[in-house]
């Protein structure tokens, strides 16, 4: 039994709007573990994406505890999630979000950059994504697959122990899609990372280790897949 | 119909900061404009009118020796442009060592003034207003001295005489007894009013009184003065023109220079002089020439910038709503409608700022600058005009340029097909810069600065558009700073960088480069903001997207900020050019009114504008650090736009 990575504990975080106090999610309680392959799963509303900026060290929750590396960034100030997300997030956006006037090695330098003393050769990171012929072209050069691939690379070049991926076959094909995934979970076993995804996409839930399905806000239900299948195998 | 309205509605709501940054910057724009150019106008008025009130004659012809009904009727006749002229007897007498008075006697009915009962006299209200100048005439012992000159058969003679040196009291009783005993011509003289004259405004001594040690001018009627007096000769003859009411205009000029020409052909005794010799007018409209010269340069740069910023805040707008045009249009939204929306949201704050800056600029702009001068005149009251021509030429060329922009961009948008509209457009492919060409080099440089160079080169647009905007503003200040150092050297003040002398005849001008600077000011300010706002506006997306990578604060200002501080530089360095172009043409242009300004670029003249201009753009950029680290990194999950 691996050890816990990231730890939800009774998390709430409200929202106003107009007159009214809307839950975005409510005494929400989950664990990741950590080489986990992660699954969050929900339709719209359900409170993904709070979850998403939440361990994106985006947003903080009103109460509750969010514990990552058995400290409790639930408190961080402004400056520690800045650093949270420096040292401890890869995030994989689900529009690239590649600079347009960067190649793609430049790209994932604009990552690297910043966490210095621990990250990833960029170039290297790029030949592992598959890239190694499409260094020098542009994101406007790239196909939506290849651009996702950048993004990837990106996200594991700054060496962080987690990869999270809003919706990342959301703008893709099917093949593309499939390749993508492929692509984020063999990356992250090599180098053992843990791997959340946060999607609405059901087809998904066969491939995971481990899937988190909400509903309203709170945890609807959760499963622990022993033999997921290959990514091959999925359709949707 | 309501959702449009609701459209509308929002469309001002979500883009309140972009009104009111184009609100602002056309009520500035248009003040200046409006202002500056009024003011020229505002006072040529304003003199014009008085020299009509009071009646000041277009040309005084003078001949010491008197002239005849028949010299005056050749006179009269010699231009058919004459319409009427005044006969005027000028007396001067002197009352001390180093002081003497001036009379001017003719028949005011005639002149246009009410007449003035036995005993009545008017101070020029030029000298009454010093009160050192008020001395106490012996009028009685003036109306001596007179009677004594013309009645000892003496020519009479306008240089001063010496009551002493000529004949003693007795001698006067006995040459004055043929006109009646002394009772009789013992006038008794009450100042009873003041006659403006707008001949003499200037406050300082006029040279003219300087060289006569003139200190004081009366004006006398000659159907309530003792026959004695009526005895003086007519030395000199007011002749008035038919003009068109505009003594500044060229018109004027020509047609006092022919009928000039004309009187020194009749006779050569005559000593002829037109406003064109006469100090007050010529210090007034020289000024009033210089303002106009600035009165067209500045403005003319003003409007341009204020153009450019507007249609790059505009064009920004409307491409980023690309999308939204396209939802309208394919919701089966007119294009009209589509296009009124922009319409109506650029035309409002140009009105609402064209108007009130033009109603603002009217009133205060002449006023001030008129303030300035009363330190060097005895002004009149300034006569506000509202020059409809001037406000609506500024405001409407402005709307009208800012609405066909707004409608092209718009345009250019609507007539993509609608299925097209709905999709982002597709990011502009990246390029490989110069640089990169030069892989030793550019392998070498950092990434920050690999970025850097690569981001400038991103956008040409937006990088033209930083540098054009800051070359601009650049530009004024070094031109306003430029002309305040001129200024001051032609009034050999060399180490008076901050002094703004508002008093005297200097006053005039400092008031005009003070009120320039402020603006030129005002303006950087409101460009080099709106040119940021926007930027950081566009760059909403990337800014978030850093964020989430874990940049920090300071990482993400410097990775915007320092591609725009080359740009600026750049832009500051072209300003700096413009602005010497700028400056070397207003003095040329004021060299050829009449005022002697040099061309001077003093290394302070590049400290100060450099300076000034730096520390807009910077507390800018501070300003708009908050509104960077303000962006949501919510920013970075949502689609492309």
């Amino acid at each position: 039994m691996s050890r816990v990575l990231i730890e939800f504990r009774k998390v709430r975080r409200t929202f106003k709007v107009g007159s009214t106090n809307i839950n975005a999610c409510n005494n929400l309680s989950f664990v990741i573990n950590d080489g986990e392959f992660c699954l969050i799963l929900g339709p719209s509303g359900s409170g993904k994406t709070t979850i998403l900026n939440i361990l994106g060290g985006m947003d903080s929750p009103d109460d509750g505890a969010v514990i990552v590396n058995e400290i409790d960034i639930s408190h961080f100030s402004q400056k520690e999630l800045t650093n949270y997300r420096r040292n401890d997030i890869g995030f994989v956006f689900q529009f690239y979000n590649l600079m347009p006037n960067l190649t793609a090695l430049e790209n994932v330098e604009l990552a690297s950059e910043v966490n210095t003393n621990k990250s990833l050769n960029p170039s290297d990171t790029l030949d592992k994504v598959g890239l190694k012929e499409r260094k020098n072209n542009f994101p406007s050069q790239l196909s939506g697959g290849e651009q996702q691939r950048v993004a990837i690379a990106r996200a594991i070049a700054k060496n962080p122990d987690i990869l999270l991926c809003d919706e990342p076959t959301g703008a893709l094909d099917f093949e593309s899609g499939i390749s993508v995934l492929k692509l984020l979970k063999d990356t992250c076993k090599t180098y053992h990372k843990t791997l959340i995804i946060v999607t609405h996409n059901q087809a998904l839930k066969q491939i995971a280790d481990h899937v988190i399905t909400l509903h309203n806000g709170s945890v609807a239900h959760q499963e622990y897949i022993d033999e997921p299948l290959d990514i091959e195998d999925i359709v949707w | 119909m309501k959702t449009y309205n609701k459209i509308l509605q929002r469309q001002f709501t979500s883009h309140l900061s972009r009104f009111f940054s184009i609100l602002l910057i056309v009520f500035v724009s248009i003040t200046f404009i409006a202002g500056i150019t009024a003011t020229s106008l505002n006072m040529t008025d304003s003199m014009n009118t008085t020299y009509e009130k009071e009646h000041t004659p277009d040309i005084q012809l003078i001949n010491n020796e008197g002239l005849s009904d028949n010299q005056i009727y050749d006179i009269f006749t010699a231009d058919k442009d004459i319409s009427r002229t005044l006969k005027v007897s000028l007396y001067q007498q002197k009352i001390s060592e180093k002081a003497s008075v001036r009379f001017y006697i003719f028949d005011f009915v005639e002149f246009g003034l009410s007449p003035l009962s036995e005993g009545q006299i008017l101070i020029d209200e030029h000298y009454a207003r010093f009160k050192d100048n008020q001395t106490f005439l012996d009028l009685q012992m003036i109306y001596w001295n007179l009677a004594r000159q013309i009645i000892g058969g003496n020519a009479f003679n306008m240089s001063d005489i010496e009551l002493e040196q000529y004949i003693t009291d007795n001698d006067l009783s006995s040459l004055l007894e043929p006109l009646g005993s002394k009772s009789n011509y013992q006038p008794v003289f009450n100042v009873s009013g003041t006659y403006y004259n707008p001949l003499y405004l200037l406050k300082n001594n006029l040279e003219e009184m300087k060289q006569e040690n003139i200190v004081c001018i009366y004006y006398l009627d000659i159907a309530s003065v003792n026959e004695i007096v009526k005895m003086l000769p007519i030395n000199e003859l007011y002749i008035y023109v038919h003009t068109n009411g505009n003594r500044y205009s060229n018109s004027y000029e020509k047609t006092i220079l022919k009928i000039q020409d004309k009187l020194k052909i009749l006779n050569n005794n005559y000593t002829v002089l037109s406003l064109f010799e006469n100090e007050t007018y010529m210090v007034f409209s020289k000024s009033a020439k210089s303002i106009g010269v600035l009165g067209v340069v500045f403005p003319v740069i003003f409007f341009l910038i204020t153009l450019f910023v507007i249609l790059s805040t505009m064009g920004k707008m409307v491409d980023k709503e690309r999308l939204l045009i396209g939802t309208l249009k394919s919701l089966g939204f007119s294009n009209t409608r589509i296009r009124n929306k922009y319409i109506l949201y650029v035309s409002l704050p140009s009105l609402i700022g064209g108007v009130s800056g033009a109603l603002v600029g009217f009133r205060s702009f002449p006023l001030l600058i008129w303030g300035a001068y009363k330190g060097a005149f005895n002004l009149p009251d300034l006569l506000y005009g509202f020059y409809y021509f001037i406000a609506i030429a500024a405001l409407a060329g402005l709307v009208v340029i800012i609405l066909l922009t707004t409608l092209f961009s718009v345009n250019k948008i609507l007539r993509e097909r609608p299925y097209l509209m709905l999709r982002p457009v597709s990011p502009k492919p990246g390029k490989r810069i110069i640089l990169e060409k030069i892989p030793w080099l550019w392998k070498r440089l950092k990434f920050k600065t690999k970025s850097m160079f690569k981001n400038m080169f991103r956008f040409v647009k937006n990088s033209l558009l930083t540098i054009v905007g800051l070359a601009g503003a650049t530009s004024i200040m070094f031109l306003a700073v430029g002309l305040k150092r001129s200024i001051d050297l032609m009034f050999h003040k060399k180490n008076s960088w901050f002094e703004f002398n508002l008093l005297g005849s200097e006053g005039i001008l400092y008031g005009i480069v003070l009120v320039l600077i402020l603006f030129s000011v005002l303006l950087c300010v409101l460009v080099i903001y709106s040119l940021i706002n926007a930027l950081i506006d566009e760059r909403e997306k990337e800014i978030a997207t850093l964020k989430v990578l874990g940049y920090t604060k300071k990482e993400v200002i410097g990775y915007l900020y320092r591609e725009e501080a080359v740009l600026a530089s750049i832009g500051i360095v072209f300003g700096v050019g413009l602005g010497m172009l700028l400056l070397k043409l207003i003095v040329a242009m004021m060299n050829d009114n009449g005022t002697p300004l040099d061309f001077n670029l003093h290394p302070l003249v590049f400290v100060f504008s450099l300076a000034l201009i730096l520390i807009f753009t910077i507390i800018s950029g501070l300003l708009m650090i908050k509104k960077i680290n303000k962006i949501s990194m919510a920013n970075s999950l949502k689609a492309v736009e």
